[in-house]
């Protein structure tokens, strides 16, 4: 057996009085994808949070490639190979495609004292990334306050499947979006899966897109794991009584 | 044309002056324009640079007298000196540090702490100009060493040495916030904070320097300020930080951050100058001066507005930064 690409073991969260997640584990193999379900309040974004390195848990351990790591930041969740497309897409209204592609990790040259923008690689590479994923945006110059709202979700699926990341976070990928553009966004997802292998977590509410990406669904519920439950076996009643807490812990 | 209506304002402004206004377009008053507004310019390109990061920076004015007065007070034995007569060589980096020491202190309580940024810097505005008076009693020291004031006595091509490191500095850190990582963040952060976070960027690195570079700037001002003027006072530069807000609405700076670029500050600065030099020379009687500036603010920002709504229409975008 392959060692598993991130083990979360024991997470626990507390706001205050409320424990948002309560020794809580999660485990995702080299290329799988996982569906991250529960209904409002479960954790799921909590977890999410922690996994991209927004919040420390109190508690508990994250282990990637059997490697101990801590996130302080988003930065080194980006460096461990982690790459999440928030809900809200994480997108500068005021900054162009470049500019939003590669935020926080910008290309430069460094002339002392400052590190220089490198604004023509950056293009470059951007132009590169987004013919690579067969999507087009119009003006690569334009900030993204005037791109659509798909225009705005292929550049955030841009960004993170540029870094050449291991595992997807993807939260709420179709959420805000039309069908044909939730459509672009399971066969994008697909073809980053079957083309280079990534893993996948995917937060969704939508049993279908479940369905359409995942292997596997883990269930949260009041923030403790309820579920585990692989997809080829078990049926979209069995994840919903999970969901909801008709049934008791159900291990895979 | 669109993208900032400051210039188009001067387009008209200027050579309006020029053909109506008795002595505007000559050498000598160009010359004594370009001196009132350098330390305009100084606290206002500083304050554009919070503000483009989505904060407010009010004490600026205060950071000037502060650490003005604390260069006097160290170089001199006279009025309430020290009587320590450092050397300005040594006195004029020190006071720029400060200057951006008290900014490190307001950056950091504005994004480490969250304290709302008007607050922190309004508070900081009272507490630095109340320190300002301390050292020296609330004395006036004249008489400063001639190696401090000498920019404030000498120039090249008739241009005094004060407008051209006002002018110098202004290019440099507009330069640097268009091109660099840095100015990108600040860009970035003033956009949507939450986004920035979340692709990495440290929110609380970029918010600390924008305020260390207005603190550093309103440092280097109040070097400039009291070298003009050969004496360091609490009182020199009060009520500035108006114009300075003025200043930087009217260059196009957003209040709600990640918008405007520094050339529309220095549009802003030349416009409020010019008008307070323009009621000077045809000699108005000074208690019409602020309801003129008054007007004249509030016509900038409804073309501002009318700007805005212009482009909508006609589909025009804002340029990236």
């Amino acid at each position: 057996m392959t060692a598993p690409l991130l083990e979360a073991k024991g997470i626990s969260v507390r706001f205050g009085a409320v424990s948002a997640l309560l020794d809580v584990g999660l485990r995702i193999m080299p290329g799988e994808a996982v569906a991250l379900m529960g209904g409002n309040g479960a954790g799921k974004s909590t977890l999410v949070s922690i996994l991209s390195g927004l919040r420390q848990p109190d508690s508990g351990s994250i282990v990637i490639d059997g490697k101990p790591v801590a996130f302080s930041d988003a930065r080194d969740a980006r460096a461990a190979g982690v790459e999440t497309v928030f809900q809200n897409l994480a997108l500068c209204p005021n900054l162009d495609a470049p500019g939003n592609l590669y935020l926080g990790r910008e290309l430069y040259r460094f002339r002392w004292p400052f590190r220089w923008l490198d604004r023509a690689g950056m293009e470059r590479a951007t132009r590169a990334t987004l013919a690579d994923l067969g999507v087009t945006i119009p003006d690569l110059r334009a900030t993204s306050r005037s791109y659509s709202g798909g225009q705005r979700q292929v550049l955030a699926f841009a960004r993170a499947a540029a870094a050449r990341s291991r595992l997807l976070i993807l939260d709420e990928p179709t959420a805000a979006l039309g069908v044909e553009e939730s459509a672009n966004v399971v066969r994008t997802v697909r073809r980053l899966r079957d083309e280079r292998g990534v893993a996948v977590l995917l937060i969704t509410h939508n049993l279908e897109e479940m369905r359409a990406l995942a292997d596997r669904a883990v269930v949260l519920r009041r923030g403790r794991n309820a579920a585990d439950l692989p997809l080829d076996t078990a049926s979209d009643d069995d994840v919903v009584r999970a969901i909801t807490g008709a049934a008791g812990v159900v291990s895979a | 044309m669109l993208r900032n209506p400051i210039l188009p304002i001067l387009l008209v402004a200027l050579p309006t002056f020029a053909l109506t206004v008795p002595f505007y377009a000559t050498i000598a008053n160009f010359q004594n324009l370009a001196l009132a507004s350098s330390i305009l310019l100084l606290l206002a390109a500083g304050g554009a640079v919070v503000m483009i990061s989505g904060n407010i920076d009010l004490s600026v004015e205060g950071t000037l007298v502060f650490t003005c007065m604390v260069a006097a007070w160290l170089m001199s034995d006279k009025y309430g000196g020290s009587g320590l007569l450092l050397h300005p060589a040594l006195v004029i980096p020190l006071s720029i540090a400060l200057g951006a020491a008290i900014g490190c202190v307001n950056g950091f309580m504005v994004e480490k702490l969250g304290v709302n940024s008007f607050i922190v810097t309004i508070g900081m505005l009272l507490a630095l100009k109340g320190a300002a008076a301390i050292p020296t009693q609330a004395s006036t020291i004249y008489g400063l060493p001639g190696f401090y004031s000498w920019v404030g006595y000498n120039g090249v091509f008739g241009l005094s040495w004060i407008v051209i490191i006002a002018f110098g500095t202004l290019v440099l850190l507009s330069i640097w916030l268009r091109n660099s990582v840095g100015g990108r963040h600040i860009y970035a952060v003033g956009g949507n904070r939450a986004a920035a976070i979340e692709n990495g960027v440290s929110s609380l690195a970029t918010v600390v320097r924008a305020y260390a570079i207005a603190g550093g700037l309103a440092g280097l001002a109040g070097w400039l300020n009291a070298a003009r003027l050969d004496s360091a006072s609490a009182s020199s530069v009060d009520g500035i930080t108006f114009t300075v807000f003025a200043a930087m609405i009217i260059g196009g700076i957003s209040l709600t951050g990640g918008a405007g670029s520094l050339w529309g500050v220095l549009g802003g600065v030349i416009l409020l100058s010019s008008i307070d030099n323009v009621l000077n020379l045809i000699a108005i009687n000074p208690l019409y001066v602020n309801f003129v500036r008054g007007m004249v603010i509030l016509l900038a920002v409804v073309l501002i507005v009318m700007r805005q709504r212009l482009a909508a229409r006609l589909g025009l975008q804002e340029a990236a930064a």
